[in-house]
């Protein structure tokens, strides 16, 4: 009776530490590799094998010295050593965890070595058993490479991993909660490389900074919190994680397509010549497909941080006064520009285009229900800029970069060709004042919202807070008389 | 033999506990920030604390000691036979009288301090058209799973009541905008109207004994007073969702609050030409063609 007593709490509590134990995280490869696995497994092993030795698994993380990332390195001298256990002195201190780190050798030839483990009192460490490996002697010279990415992986599973997932596609165990409203943006896959708010030109990825912004400061309005307190060697490991991920993801999804003959046709039957093809593309081609993939995609990354590819304004924001509201808002609405169409007349993001169905990207078919969707085919709706929510920050300098490249992998496409600077400069001061002083703007230059104007604001009649915006610009005195809208 | 060892058994558990309780403060078992609260009104917090402590230990002590000598002598008594007790009336009347007192004490006791906490400023509002002197309003709102906060424009000093709920109730030029940072003044009052973006949560700042719930759809004024300086830990203390342990933020008490608000300000107004916090170019609409 007491045993029994004793045990089934005993047991009770079994999960837990079992829920304790080591997980052993891995990343996922896309669904097509299985698909393509139907009709040539070797070609998917191939694609398996070749991302596992170039990017490793989440716990044993490579790093390629392909890609533009920076992985953490530390030099250091080997004072003494004793076979695999090796007194050093490293030029900075590591941070905690150099374990499965790799480890340069400079010995006559280099050896490719990795850490066991660094006891930080005695600055002794130990490598891991390799076979055949020549001795090391004391005065050697020493690389050890990817701390920081291991770190940026020890954070990124801590903080991120439940939402955008182990490889970074957006499937973690708890976005589905998020799945749950047809609007709420879900968590981003990363494997495109395609994010939303970046301070980069049309067609450049995001740069690092950018990044950096999005998890500091959260993107309002979303699921996406802000991680304001991260401490910055946090905050750099974790981007370096991130577009680690990205990279991964994308390198596979260019060697789906490189592979993409050998996929089975839509009722499953394989490509007639399949023994040939494979040959070509899974053994002939495939080594170079893999590097062309990987210095394309690094080649994205690096253009990303070019300062000559940002979006920078060449004139100071003008000043915020009605008259270039006005300005703006006939831009907001003019046919050419035509902000209205997706976010309507009032800038409540229910503009008439929502109506339409619109067409699948790559295809000639439309999709089965009117709306927007973004580039993951997911619904999405023009923001209502009377909320005053900036998922990508309220500085003049945001808005302003929205304008001129667009939101990546949304509709909302840039306007850099479509407008002048001081045009897009004009839009900006309109679109900040919406919140405040309404979308609507009446004969007199002053702003209402739509439908209340006999609810104007008195005390809103000032251009902006600018001392320099005294200028009466815009009559003081009158209120809109008339009830009438611009619609 | 067993009759020893039980008393003994029973007599251990609570002098274990006392000397538990003794020794916590030089462990540092204690409040959060040093044991002393950050606002005068915490620290009266901490001082009712103290005293319900020390009632308890007196009764506490009493008891055990009562309990422990019932049981020593017991186990000595091999004479006397028990007797069956219907209970003694005076005795209930006592036992229920006596800590009535005690709780009435407390309660009349704290009056003040609650008053200060959650009602006397809350009722005034209504009452006197004007705010005290508040030195800053800022509105925190809680959201899965960050805290957004909004101060007025720097400078702003709103003279009613009516003035700071029209601003609470829609963006103004020149607001300030942050996330998960909230700077107050030091010791000056800082007047916090607590909102939730969607599911209840709760503002807590275990230095400052400030905890209060943020309830959809209300509005909740919330002060306190900050007297030492420096950054304290702001936590959710409302099981809020699966990102609840997210909701991670700081307080931190400056100097001179305003020139720190006007810094977000120049930073939140950067155009990328203009370096922030120089003065926005003279205004001319020639300027722009
Ligand atoms: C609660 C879920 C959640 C967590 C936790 C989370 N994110 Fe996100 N994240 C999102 C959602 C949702 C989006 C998409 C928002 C959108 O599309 O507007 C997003 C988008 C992003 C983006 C893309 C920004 C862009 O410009 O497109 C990055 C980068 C990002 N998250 C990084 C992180 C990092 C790093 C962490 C951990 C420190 C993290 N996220 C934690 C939900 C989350
Ligand atoms: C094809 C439809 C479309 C057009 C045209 C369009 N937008 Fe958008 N806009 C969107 C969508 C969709 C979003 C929401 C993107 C997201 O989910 O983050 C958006 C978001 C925004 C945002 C919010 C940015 C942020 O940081 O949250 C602003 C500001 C904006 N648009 C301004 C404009 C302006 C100004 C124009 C005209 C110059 C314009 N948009 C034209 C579809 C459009
Ligand atoms: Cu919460």
């Amino acid at each position: 009776m007491t045993t029994r007593r004793l045990i089934i709490p005993l047991l009770a509590s079994l999960p837990l530490v079992v829920g304790c134990a080591d997980y052993q995280a891995e990343f996922v490869n896309d669904e097509r590799v299985a698909t393509l696995a139907t009709t040539s497994p070797d070609a998917a092993s191939n694609l398996k094998n070749s991302l596992d030795a170039h990017f490793g698994t989440p716990n044993a993380l490579v790093a390629w010295g392909a890609l533009p990332i920076d992985f953490g390195e530390i030099g250091g001298t080997v004072i003494s050593a004793n076979g695999n256990s090796l007194r050093v002195s490293l030029e900075t201190e590591p941070p905690d965890g150099l374990s499965n780190v790799a480890v340069v050798v400079e010995t006559e030839t280099p050896q490719n070595r990795t850490a066991g483990s660094y006891n930080a009192d005695t600055r002794t460490l130990t490598l891991l058993e390799q076979e055949a490996a020549p001795a090391i002697a004391p005065g050697t010279s020493l690389r050890l490479i990817g701390h920081k990415l291991q770190a940026g992986r020890r954070l990124y599973m801590q903080h991120c991993m439940h939402c955008h997932g182990v490889t970074g596609d957006g499937n973690g165990p708890t976005a589905r909660y998020i799945r749950n409203h047809r609007f709420n943006p879900l968590p981003r896959d990363y494997r495109r490389g395609l994010f939303k708010f970046t301070s980069t030109k049309i067609g450049f990825y995001a740069s690092r900074d950018d990044l950096r912004r999005t998890v500091t400061q959260g993107l309002a309005g979303t699921y996406m919190p802000s991680f304001l307190l991260l401490k910055t060697d946090e905050l750099d490991a974790i981007v370096e994680f991130i577009r680690f991920l990205a990279m991964r993801g994308e390198v596979e999804r260019r060697l789906l397509d490189h592979l993409q003959p050998l996929m089975p046709s839509d009722d499953g039957t394989p490509p007639s010549d399949l023994a040939d093809l494979e040959k070509e593309l899974a053994v002939d081609t495939f080594n170079q497909a893999f590097a062309d993939a990987a210095s394309l995609v690094a080649e994205k990354w690096v253009n990303a941080e070019d300062p000559d590819n940002r979006v920078i304004p060449t004139t100071p924001r003008p000043p915020d006064t009605g008259k270039s509201r006005i300005r703006g808002r006939s831009l907001f609405v003019d046919t050419k520009i035509n902000c209205a169409k997706c976010h309507g007349e009032g800038g409540r993001g229910n503009g008439a285009v929502l109506k339409d169905r619109q067409k699948i990207p790559g295809t000639d078919d439309k999709y089965p229900t009117p709306g927007l969707r973004d580039d993951w085919h997911k619904m999405i709706q023009p923001r209502n800029l009377t909320s005053g929510i900036f998922r990508g920050g309220r500085r003049p300098l945001d808005v302003f970069r929205r304008v001129t490249a667009g939101i990546k992998a949304t509709p909302m496409g840039g306007f850099e060709t479509n407008l002048t600077e001081s045009e897009r400069w004009d839009i900006v001061n309109y679109v900040l004042s919406i919140p405040i002083d309404g979308a609507f703007i009446d004969e007199h230059g002053h702003q209402y919202h739509g439908g209340d104007r006999s609810h104007a604001h008195h005390d809103h009649d000032k251009p902006a807070d600018k001392p320099a915006d005294k200028p009466a610009d815009k009559p003081k005195t009158t209120q809109p008389k008339s009830a009438k809208d611009k619609k | 033999m067993s009759r020893i060892f039980w008393c003994l058994f029973f007599t251990v558990w609570p002098i274990i506990a006392i000397v538990v309780c003794a020794i916590s403060p030089a462990m540092d078992w204690a409040f959060p920030g040093n044991r002393e609260a950050a606002t005068p009104l915490g620290q009266r917090i901490d001082d009712l604390f103290y005293l319900i402590l020390g009632i308890v230990t007196v009764a506490f002590i009493g008891t055990m000691v009562a309990l422990a000598y019932v049981l020593w002598k017991g186990s000595k008594n091999e004479d006397e036979k028990g007797w069956f007790s219907h209970g003694s009336h005076n005795l209930e009347v006592i036992w229920t009288i006596v800590p009535a007192g005690v709780l009435l004490f407390i309660a009349l006791y704290q009056i003040d301090v609650w008053a200060i906490y959650r009602v006397r400023e809350h009722e005034n509002r209504d009452t006197v058209n004007g705010p005290r002197p508040s030195h800053l309003v800022a509105e925190v709102t809680a959201r899965q799973f960050e805290w957004r906060i909004r101060y007025p424009k720097p400078g702003t000093k709103f003279k009613t009541y009516k003035e700071i709920k029209a601003w609470l109730a829609k963006p103004h030029a020149g607001d300030v905008y942050a996330v998960n940072k909230l700077f107050v003044h030091l010791n000056r009052e800082t007047l916090i109207y607590l909102k939730s973006g969607d599911v209840q949560h709760a503002f807590f700042v275990p230095d400052l004994r400030v905890k209060q719930d943020a309830m959809p759809g209300q509005s909740i004024d919330v002060w306190f007073t900050v007297n030492k300086s420096g950054k304290f830990n702001l936590t959710c203390a409302e099981l809020c969702g699966w990102g609840h342990y997210k909701m991670r933020g700081e307080v931190e008490a400056v100097e001179d609050l305003e020139a720190r608000l006007r810094e977000l300000k120049a930073l939140q107004d950067f155009d990328g030409v203009t370096p922030p916090g120089t003065a926005p170019a003279e205004a001319s609409e020639e300027a722009t063609p």
